[in-house]
């Protein structure tokens, strides 16, 4: 075997444990979520294609999965959006502006964004019990924004910071105010940027645990992780078929999101802008 | 209209100190004059530029459009760039990348907000006069850097301005691009008759396109006026060396009194120069000034002139119509330009020197 053909035999066997060991527990997520007889791997059982779980997580009254699923949407989408929107104004003033002490107000922000949230969880659920909203939307709206607003402002900050400044001042000549050249140019030029930035808060806090878990109690704000989590069977079994096939409904927004804008992210952070 | 630059300085405060971009910078630019900022990078020419533009803000001084006053700091004046009514090209041209070409022309008239007829007639006949109506549907980065420079030529022209303003426009341009574009804005330029300031490094541009030119350096007005002067009649050796292709030779020199007479003496031997009163500043206070020969102004020549060097060909260059000598003299090494080919590496050459083409400068060309 010749040097060239051994490295590529490596490179490809180090490249399929690591997707192996990735995807596995997709793949038991998966598989399980299609067997009838959720302990397939033991021997007495054997492995029986259904679409019974499936059945039971959309129609099932009982498991409330599509409330879940539409308060995760919700929750989440509506944190990107304002999380992002607060982040690209502030991205634009700290890359265009001159602010003093800058730099220590970015590294502030990451050094709060490091905060562990069960040190913030307590507090948050008194909060939001003296403000009555407990199980509500904003009760983890206002803390999925504060979560990740730090997240989006150093991707937006980074992404806006490569858009030359001479398109800023094109656009003060052809007579723009400071908002106008947000509006009509670093914002229209940076949309895959905003628009990875996005997908990133939206899929943080569709996948977020702990607070949901505190600050909801039952189907009116309950997102999808907790709601999982929670799923008990009629005779307080657990129902490892039902997990696996809502928690596989669960992924698909999120791998769909990824997979399809995929190729737009990537253009539009290589995209030139200026010369070539 | 004219533009007035009174007193004029910017400085900016960076974490390594105050730097004085530009230093008490006075200017009249004439109307419909085409008028050429010249300087090496870091001169402040750029700077200034924005300055007359509205993008920064000056420390001292004042800048008046006609008899308007648009920024005065002592005042507390200061008209941001959209109350100028100026058009700037930039070296990155600065297109917008998500807007196609008509949108990009049209744009400074969107934001002024003119009627729809209006802005298709004016970027319709802008597009016209720079023809590019067949790239309308382009996006910038589907166009060469020639496109893409009229692009940002005609966005600046669509709505007349009062001034038009270009930083080094035509840097990003291979050579022969370059030449032939230099011609079409000083064409088009005439042909409006906008007031014009152009920023260069480029002394060919300079010399080529400017009315006038101002010559920077260190944040500095160095010498203001028009290409002949500044080829004929430099004031300083600075402003001898940076105008002029291949540049002047300097030769340091003594002064030595005679009864009326004032003398310059270079090299070893001897040479003696009899220098009249027009032949540059004052002199007298000085001992040591420096003497300036254009290589044009040198030939090589076997009779003895009245001015004449000899030395040694060190290294010839090539430049097509003739050779471009570099000659060891004993008092410097001097750039010669010569018609005669048959010249080798090493020959003994002597040179006559033109005595009614010598320049006296009292300081090097690093100092001011």
């Amino acid at each position: 075997m010749n040097e060239d053909a051994f490295k590529k035999a490596i490179i490809f066997t180090a490249a399929a444990a690591t997707i192996l060991f990735c995807l596995a527990p997709f793949g038991y997520m998966i598989l399980t979520g299609f067997s009838r007889y959720p302990d397939f791997f033991s021997p007495q059982t054997p492995w029986v294609a259904t679409l019974s779980n499936y059945r039971a997580v959309m129609f099932s009254e009982s498991l409330h999965f599509t409330a879940f699923l539409r308060n995760s949407i919700i929750v989440s989408a509506a944190s990107a959006v304002i999380s992002v929107f607060f982040a690209s104004l502030a991205a634009y003033a700290i890359t265009r502006l001159a602010l003093p002490g800058k730099l220590l107000f970015m590294f502030l922000i990451l050094a709060m964004s490091m905060f562990p949230p069960v040190s913030l969880v307590g507090y948050l659920f008194k909060l939001m019990t003296a403000l009555g909203w407990i199980n509500t939307y904003p009760a983890l709206i206002f803390p999925y924004v504060a979560w990740t607003l730090p997240l989006s402002l150093w991707i937006l900050v980074s992404y806006f910071s490569r858009i030359p400044r001479d398109l800023d001042r094109a656009g003060l000549i052809d007579g723009c105010s400071r908002l106008q050249i947000l509006f009509k140019i670093i914002f229209p030029v940076a949309a895959p940027g905003i628009f990875a930035t996005l997908l990133l808060a939206f899929i943080f806090a569709f996948n977020e645990f702990l607070f949901a878990l505190m600050l909801t109690t039952d189907r009116a704000a309950r997102t999808i992780p907790v709601g999982i989590a929670l799923f008990e069977g009629l005779h307080g079994q657990i129902p490892w078929g039902e997990i696996m096939a809502a928690a596989t409904l669960a992924t698909l927004p999120v791998v769909a999101l990824a997979l399809i804008f995929q190729r737009r992210i990537i253009q539009g952070l290589t995209r030139g802008a200026v010369k070539g | 209209m004219t533009l007035a630059i009174d007193h004029l300085s910017k400085r900016f405060t960076t974490l390594r100190g105050r730097i004085e971009a530009v230093h008490n910078v006075s200017l009249e630019v004439k109307a419909g004059e085409f008028f050429v900022l010249l300087g090496p990078s870091g001169c402040g020419k750029t700077t200034l530029l924005n300055l007359v533009a509205g993008l920064e803000k000056p420390t001292d001084g004042e800048i008046r459009f006609e008899d308007q006053i648009v920024a005065a700091p002592r005042k507390g004046v200061f008209h941001p760039p959209r109350q100028r009514n100026v058009a700037m090209v930039f070296q990155s041209y600065a297109l917008y990348p998500h807007l196609n070409v008509y949108d990009n022309i049209a744009f400074p008239l969107r934001v002024m907000r003119a009627g729809k007829g209006d802005i298709d007639r004016a970027v319709k006949s802008t597009a016209a006069m720079l023809d590019i109506e067949n790239l309308m549907d382009r996006k910038p980065a589907e166009l060469s850097g020639g496109q893409r420079q009229r692009v940002a030529i005609a966005r600046a022209l669509v709505r007349r301005p009062r001034l038009f303003l270009l930083d080094e426009p035509l840097s990003n341009l291979d050579a022969q691009l370059r030449s032939r574009t230099r011609l079409e804005l000083k064409n088009l330029q005439q042909q409006l008759g906008i007031t014009t300031l152009y920023v260069t490094h480029d002394q060919t541009e300079a010399m080529t396109l400017g009315n006038r030119i101002a010559l920077l350096k260190d944040g500095s007005l160095v010498q203001v006026g028009t290409p002949e002067d500044m080829y004929a009649r430099p004031q300083t050796a600075f402003a001898a060396t940076f105008i002029g292709s291949p540049p002047m030779n300097l030769i340091s020199a003594r002064i030595r009194q005679e009864g009326e007479r004032v003398f310059a003496v270079l090299g070893d031997p001897p040479t003696k120069i009899e220098l009249t009163k027009d032949m540059g500043p004052d002199r007298s206070s000085k001992r040591e000034i420096m003497v300036g020969i254009r290589p044009e102004h040198i030939h090589l020549s076997t009779e003895r002139s009245p001015l004449h060097l000899s030395g040694r060909v060190s290294a010839i260059e090539p430049l097509g119509r003739e050779l471009l000598l570099h000659v060891q003299t004993d008092c410097a090494a001097i750039l010669v330009l010569s018609a005669d080919k048959d010249l080798n590496v090493g020959d003994t050459v002597s040179l006559a020197v033109d005595p009614n083409r010598i320049h006296v400068f009292e300081s090097r060309p690093n100092e001011n």
